[in-house]
């Protein structure tokens, strides 16, 4: 941990990572791939490197529906990234070979904008045009003249096996033990796109991805030798908050559509509120920030009620041509991990508060690159790989380096 | 790899009304990204539409040319006095990109005269109706028009305008608030 560089220069918005914070990079097939080895039923999350924008993929469990693992794409930046991960996922023996019917459970386009469906388009036709391969597609149904939407919308119309939808708040769709919430786009705001008064990156599809969404467990009937008992669970599962491009008016109506119900000042209140509908319906364990971390993406509010314990934000480290991440929604996001406003205390480094920029680089000058989070379905912590890529390599998942959990 | 366009240019109505030539030396220009300040506009090569009339776009790996200009400048030097609302996401020009205007992705674009020296046509209206077709052709049926139904056309919304890229009002380099 270090203090403060001074508020408002290029360093302090993203510093590079410190070596001794990332675990070797492991023999063989490497830490990765030996963790899930170990773990046949985790869920992973990989947030890969594309500069400033969206790729992203879902790695389902293994479920009662399906043997072998599915992905869940939500968002395709550039022409590459996507696809080179399923073909390395295949060749590690996770996934079935690229194409395989149903493999895609759900294919989600968060918003038109062609830094999340630039790649898309082409994604589409490197599975198989009418291979079956894609099960669902969602979309807000925001219409845009870039020509990415376009050709999105041409291949899925020479895919009609695709089945279509344009989910708002409170879609909610099960595949076997991961269930997925819609969050954004309210039905009042999604009523307003055809007047273009509405900013697309408002459009966008706001995700909340609950692993196991099982909530039964059954024992054996003490008093009927052979039978069982379903109880509900008491367990917390985990939660990723995946929050697209959505901006202010997107997440006000998003904390309207989901209120928090609980009742602080009353400790016996809670407890019966939580009893009755869970836990916050915005709180999650990662938090994958809206807009690349412009400073009109979240705000402190909205980041404490989230209370994740991991950040991670799809961006280069600086430059490119919007400067991503803004220095605001960093400090928001690290203030809201650790307060020091009042106190004046020292900040700790991003790797410490759990915050971690796809463009990151290593104190050595290398890319840190792609996330790779690891959730296991039992009480085990969550785990996060770094793929050590930049945006134009190519996805190598036995280079991945664990992060060292922070003291 | 360049992927071609097969099938004729698009011609929207408004520029077919207006007069204007349409054939592949116009550049299909694209809002893409207005952030703190900061606009891209994203140049496609101009589109062609196909048999079953859907437009597509002859691309390469390296994607549209990228051009960032200050959204305030984007104002004073292409919609003020011209156009009736600010720049915004999804606003659509067609016109002539000189050459060699790659020079221009790696900064920040002072003005835009040079690089668009005969204007630019506003087919906004033109482009997102293309789009809402793109949209509903991709999630039902298309059918032929029923026997004596004539085709609902867009409403006439008269001839799309060309554009005078006015000089900066004010030196923009100092920075947007960012």
């Amino acid at each position: 941990m270090t203090g403060s560089a001074p508020a408002g220069s290029a360093a302090t918005v993203v510093r590079p990572v410190r070596s001794a914070s990332l675990a070797a990079a492991g023999s063989g097939r490497g830490t990765l791939l030996g963790a899930l080895d170990e773990q046949p039923d985790a869920l992973v999350y990989f947030l890969l490197n594309v500069g400033d924008g969206d790729s992203q993929v879902l790695l389902l469990p293994p479920g009662s529906s399906h043997a072998e693992r599915r992905v869940v794409v939500v968002d395709v930046a550039t022409r590459h990234k996507v696809p080179e991960l399923l073909i390395a996922l295949h060749q590690a023996g996770l996934l079935p070979r690229p194409g395989t019917a149903g493999q895609v459970a759900l294919l989600v386009a968060t918003h038109p904008h062609f830094d999340h469906i630039g790649g898309m388009g082409q994604l589409v036709e490197v599975l198989g045009q009418g291979s079956g391969c894609v099960d669902q597609f969602w979309d807000p149904g925001f219409y845009s003249p870039n020509p990415s939407f376009h050709d999105l919308m041409r291949r899925l119309e020479d895919d009609p096996r695709i089945r279509r939808l344009q989910p708002t708040s409170g879609t909610t769709l099960f595949l076997d033990c991961v269930r997925l919430t819609v969050l954004g786009p309210g039905v009042a705001l999604r009523m307003r796109f055809d007047t273009y008064g509405v900013q697309v990156n408002d459009a966008s599809l706001t995700l909340m991805v609950e692993f196991p969404a099982t909530r039964l467990y059954a024992e054996p009937a003490q008093d009927r030798p052979g039978e069982v008992n379903r109880r509900l669970t008491a367990r917390r599962s985990r939660r990723l908050l995946l929050g697209a491009d959505a901006q202010f008016t997107s997440w006000a109506q998003t904390t309207s559509d989901f209120p928090d119900l609980h009742d602080h000042g009353n400790p016996l209140l809670q407890k019966e509120l939580r009893t009755a509908v869970g836990q916050d319906p915005l709180r999650a364990d990662v938090f994958k920030l809206s807009h690349h971390a412009s400073k009109n993406g979240v705000n402190v509010e909205l980041l404490a009620r989230v209370n994740a314990r991991t950040t991670l934000v799809s961006s280069s480290a600086g430059g490119g041509r919007y400067n991503f991440p803004h220095l605001l929604a960093m400090e928001a996001a690290r203030e809201a991990v650790q307060a020091t406003t009042q106190s004046g205390a020292a900040r700790h480094d991003d790797d410490a508060l759990g915050i971690h920029v796809t463009g990151s680089i290593l104190d050595t000058g290398e890319p840190v690159g792609s996330v790779a989070l690891l959730l296991p379905r039992g009480s085990r912590p969550v785990r996060l790989f770094r793929l050590m890529d930049g945006p134009a390599d190519p996805v190598d998942l036995t280079r991945a380096r664990e992060a060292v959990p922070p003291p | 790899m360049l992927t071609e366009a097969a099938g004729a240019p698009w011609r929207p109505e408004r520029l077919i009304r207006a007069g204007l030539q349409v054939d592949d030396r116009l550049r299909y220009v694209v809002v893409e990204e207005v952030v703190d300040g900061i606009s891209v506009l994203h140049v496609w090569p101009w589109p062609r539409a196909d048999r079953k009339g859907r437009l597509s776009w002859a691309t390469d790996e390296q994607g549209p040319v990228e051009l960032t200009v200050l959204v305030e400048q984007l104002r004073d030097q292409l919609y003020r006095g011209q156009l009736r609302r600010q720049p915004r996401c999804g606003d659509t020009f067609a016109g002539v990109l000189r050459d060699r205007a790659q020079d221009a992705e790696a900064r920040l674009v002072a003005d835009l005269r040079p690089l668009f020296p005969d204007g630019l046509w506003d087919v906004s209206a033109d482009a997102h109706a293309a789009a809402k077709l793109a949209y509903q052709g991709a999630l039902a049926d298309v059918e032929p028009p029923p026997a004596g139904e004539h085709a609902q056309r867009l409403p006439d919304r008269g001839r799309a305008p060309r554009l005078v890229l006015a000089a900066p009002r004010r030196d923009h380099r100092g920075g947007a608030s960012r």
